[in-house]
């Protein structure tokens, strides 16, 4: 029912106007990309970049960690995994060098993320991944680990222990927080 | 009726063009099994899509549901093992046809002009299909996959620049959780495949553009044949025999169950998926700030060579005798690759240095010993003050309900796996000593098998260091006669009163009941948690002198009341008693020998449920159940197989009946035309 047998009228064959109609397609089009692939993107990045700051948690009495090799302390925190709210179980190593003298390392290895052991029998670290080795004081004796194991930051009231849980960007020779 | 539909729909959408650029195309030299591994591939893909879209009617993408949804599918959903089983050795299968694919263009030099756009999109290909491995793995959310993601998410991030963007992009965070899963889970389920889709179709549209490359020497260009049916039919048999080993090694070979993913665990040793072991394995010859070269390096090397070859490979020569330097450099990649493949899957870089432990530990004397020596020797000790005594009261309950008597001997009452503790007070430790040696006895003696008591509250150790400091007599001679009476005289109990609890006494399970753990690592912790009360592999025998009983109960074999060959029943009963603990029945605990009691592993929080899963994978196993045990299979795994190698035998021995008949046929009348 289209009235194909009149005969068309041709839109005017102007050059200039052509190809402005042709950028101006693309520029709109662009725009439209731009304006929403800025937030969709952001909406990714954003929030993953944010840094968490974290609070002294107790860890229990220094009095309860021996003075001689680094032991495991375990403590629990509430924390938020994006919008499930949880009680996380921590572990860290402790290092006791004193009652107001506490070493506390963060449990990831600062290679590539695995969680190393304390070997007793050999004074050291050891990390199972890909066998970085620690001495007791952290310091990295062999292996491909880019850095000492981290410390976090404690403090200690009335023989209590606190730790603030951090972590830390993995694989460079700097510790950043993450 | 059937060509009036063909001609209206070809006359609206154009079928028969599409049909004919799809399937027409001569092969120079003919069809060949050589060509078949790409169109295999391609099959495998869409068999991928489709097991894959199978699995997520099942799998839930969340982090406290992914590993039991997977596990639900593969044991209680009839045919579940084998949609997964298809699915998890289809990946692998897969990455192996891309590889042999991109090596047979390679060495058939079919890279070069005018085909160096196809194969530009086929590295793409390859990068997209390690993608997906890569995303694949961290989906079961079980410790293979979480460990594998954590360290390869880890390697993004190191690299230079664009690594904090790349690994926070990927994880949706600092830490692996929830958002990182989600990720992995669109990434793997949507976007990528999308990519993939597009890209096959760049890819065969380029490559029916400029047809099959076909033999390199010009006399065997001469024949000709053609894409359909020819090629297409070896496509086809050849993918029958991929499909067959698939559904083969399903059934004999299922994928294992790594156990939950448990972020705080120390005992598992993390690897990646076989087709990154070699990156796994050259990381280690790069360290220190050379690392990168390794983890960012050696992928981009390679990426770029593949991406380049047809650039700078530019001489049209395709014979492979008359390319010796492009051989050369396809087999020492290929070799390498391989080689540290090979020696990545056997390495365990954990493991060796428990070996060099245990030698190391040997050669070394005992710390403990001297230690005890030395101070064994001050003479002088201070009176116990009011507050100390109460605190050994109510510190002697804990030492007769906590599991101490098993092992330590007071005043001629307990076990004789360790030192004798009559006189502890004597030798003069200090609290600080104490404690450690209650929290982490490992700390003092590494060789020592006293389990470390972390699920203890600090006043409950701290009412323990005072027990242990008033305890001042003079060791009895070991073997005393009232421990072994009363390990001896379990009928002593009143004929009403249960010599053991029933799992529904204790109290209900945890959640590790309804995680399918991993047998190894069960052993392991098992042996470091458990081993000391129950006994090596379960077999009991250690004393428990309060108890009715007389020794704590073997696990190995279990009590017939927790047994069940029903693997949810079993470890629903074993897990009771991990998750509460248990007090066995014995004689008043107002007596001195108050039966030593199980701690709730899980109510205490001293082992994860993750761990305890495992625990009890390794507890069925020693009694003979399987806990991953398909309860739905449909039909049994290896039943199916012979049923389908049995239908594709058949199949294979009417088409090759059919084929030689009407070779048969043919040569007949060719015969016949000759005579005449």
């Amino acid at each position: 029912m289209e009235n194909s047998e009149e005969p068309k009228i041709p839109e005017q064959h102007d050059p200039s106007r052509r190809s402005f109609l042709k950028i101006g397609t693309g520029v709109i089009g662009g725009f439209a990309t731009l304006i929403l692939a800025v937030p969709f993107l952001d909406a990714l990045l954003s929030q993953s970049l944010r840094i968490k700051i974290g609070k002294f948690v107790n860890a229990g009495p220094v009095s309860s960690i021996s003075g001689n090799n680094p032991q495991k302390v375990f403590f629990d925190e509430r924390d938020r995994d994006a919008y499930i709210e949880e009680v996380e179980r921590r572990d860290v190593w402790a290092l006791k060098h004193g009652e107001n003298n506490v070493t506390v390392f963060s449990p990831i290895c600062p290679h590539l993320g695995c969680r190393y052991n304390w070997h007793p029998e050999r004074d050291e670290f050891i990390c199972p991944c890909h066998g970085s080795v620690f001495a007791k004081d952290g310091k990295v004796l062999h292996g491909p680990a880019p850095r000492s194991l981290d410390t976090l930051p404690t403090k200690i009231e009335n023989g209590e222990l606190y730790v603030k849980w951090e972590r830390f960007k993995l694989g460079v020779p700097k510790k950043i927080v993450v | 009726m059937l060509s009036n539909i063909q001609e209206w729909i070809n006359d609206r959408w154009p079928v028969k063009e599409v049909w004919k650029a799809a399937t027409e195309e001569e092969i120079p030299g003919g069809s060949s099994y050589a060509y078949v591994f790409g169109s295999a591939t391609l099959f495998l893909f869409l068999l991928q899509i489709v097991t894959g879209v199978w699995q997520i009617f099942y799998y839930v993408p969340t982090t406290d549901h992914a590993y039991q949804s997977l596990s639900y599918l593969r044991i209680s959903v009839p045919f579940g093992w084998l949609i997964h089983g298809l699915h998890y050795w289809g990946a692998t299968v897969m990455v192996i046809l891309v590889a042999v694919h991109l090596s047979r263009v390679y060495i058939w030099g079919g890279y070069k002009k005018p085909r160096e756009l196809t194969w530009l999109l086929g590295v793409f290909l390859l990068l997209f299909t390690m993608a997906m491995s890569f995303t694949g793995a961290a989906l079961p959310w079980d410790e293979t996959g979480y460990w594998a993601s954590e360290v390869g998410t880890s390697i993004a991030g190191t690299t230079p620049m664009l690594g904090n963007i790349a690994e926070s992009l990927l994880r949706g965070g600092a830490k692996m959780g929830q958002l990182t899963l989600s990720r992995f889970f669109i990434l793997h389920v949507a976007i990528i495949p999308a990519i993939l889709l597009a890209f096959i179709a760049l890819h065969l549209v380029a490559f029916r553009k400029k047809g099959s490359v076909g033999p390199w020497e010009e006399s065997k260009r001469k024949r000709s044949g053609s894409f359909w049916p020819d090629q297409v039919f070896k496509d086809a048999f050849f993918f029958t025999i991929i499909l067959l080993a698939l559904i083969a090694l399903a059934a004999f070979l299922a994928p294992p169950f790594s156990g939950p993913a448990d972020p705080i665990d120390t005992t598992f040793q993390p690897k990646p998926e076989w087709n990154f072991l070699f990156l796994y394995q050259a990381i280690k010859a790069f360290q220190g700030p050379w690392e990168p070269v390794g983890t960012i390096g050696i992928p981009t090397v390679l990426f770029a060579f593949l991406f380049l070859l047809p650039f700078f490979d530019k001489n049209p020569e395709r014979s492979p005798r008359k390319r010796p330097i492009a051989m050369l450099i396809g087999l020492v990649i290929a070799g390498g690759i391989t080689t540290l493949t090979i020696s990545g899957y056997y390495s365990h870089p954990g493991a060796k240095q428990n070996g060099a432990t245990v030698a190391a530990a040997s050669s070394k004397p005992g710390k403990t010993a001297s230690v005890e020596t030395v101070v064994a020797k001050q003479p002088e000790l201070p009176p116990l003050s009011p507050a100390q005594k109460a605190g050994a009261e109510k510190g002697a309950k804990v030492f007769a309900t906590m599991g101490c008597t098993a092992c330590h001997t007071v005043n001629g009452v307990g076990g004789h796996v360790g030192p004798d503790l009559s006189g502890e007070g004597l030798k003069a430790h200090s609290i600080a000593w104490l404690m450690a040696q209650i929290r982490n006895p490992k700390s003092h003696d590494p060789k020592t098998v006293m389990p470390p008591f972390t699920m203890l509250s600090n006043v409950q150790v701290g009412e323990l260091v005072d027990y242990l400091t008033s305890l001042r007599s003079k060791p009895v001679p070991a073997a005393a006669p009232s421990t072994s009476v009363a390990a001896k005289t379990p009928q002593a109990r009143p004929a009403n009163v249960r010599v053991v609890q029933l799992p529904s006494d204790v109290g209900e399970p945890g959640l590790a009941a309804s995680m399918i753990g991993n047998v190894e690592h069960g052993k392991k912790l098992f042996d470091a948690n458990c081993a000391s009360c129950h006994g090596v592999e379960g077999k009991g025998g250690v004393p428990n002198p309060g108890s009715y009983l007389g020794t704590v109960p073997a696990l190995n074999p279990v009590r017939p009341e927790l047994f069940s060959k029903d693997p949810a029943v079993f470890a629903d009963n074993l897990d009771r008693f991990i998750e509460n603990g248990a007090a066995p029945p014995g004689p008043s605990p107002q007596k001195a020998m108050a039966p030593m009691s199980m701690v709730g592993y899980g109510k205490t929080q001293s082992l994860t449920q993750q761990e305890i899963s495992n625990i009890i994978a390794y507890v069925m196993s020693l009694n003979g159940v399987n806990r991953a045990k398909i309860l739905h299979p449909g039909i049994a795994p290896k039943t199916f197989f012979f049923l389908a190698l049995g239908i594709f035998i058949v199949l294979w021995l009417i088409l090759g009946t059919l084929r030689l008949v009407s070779s048969q046929g043919k040569t007949d009348t060719s015969a016949d035309s000759e005579k005449k």
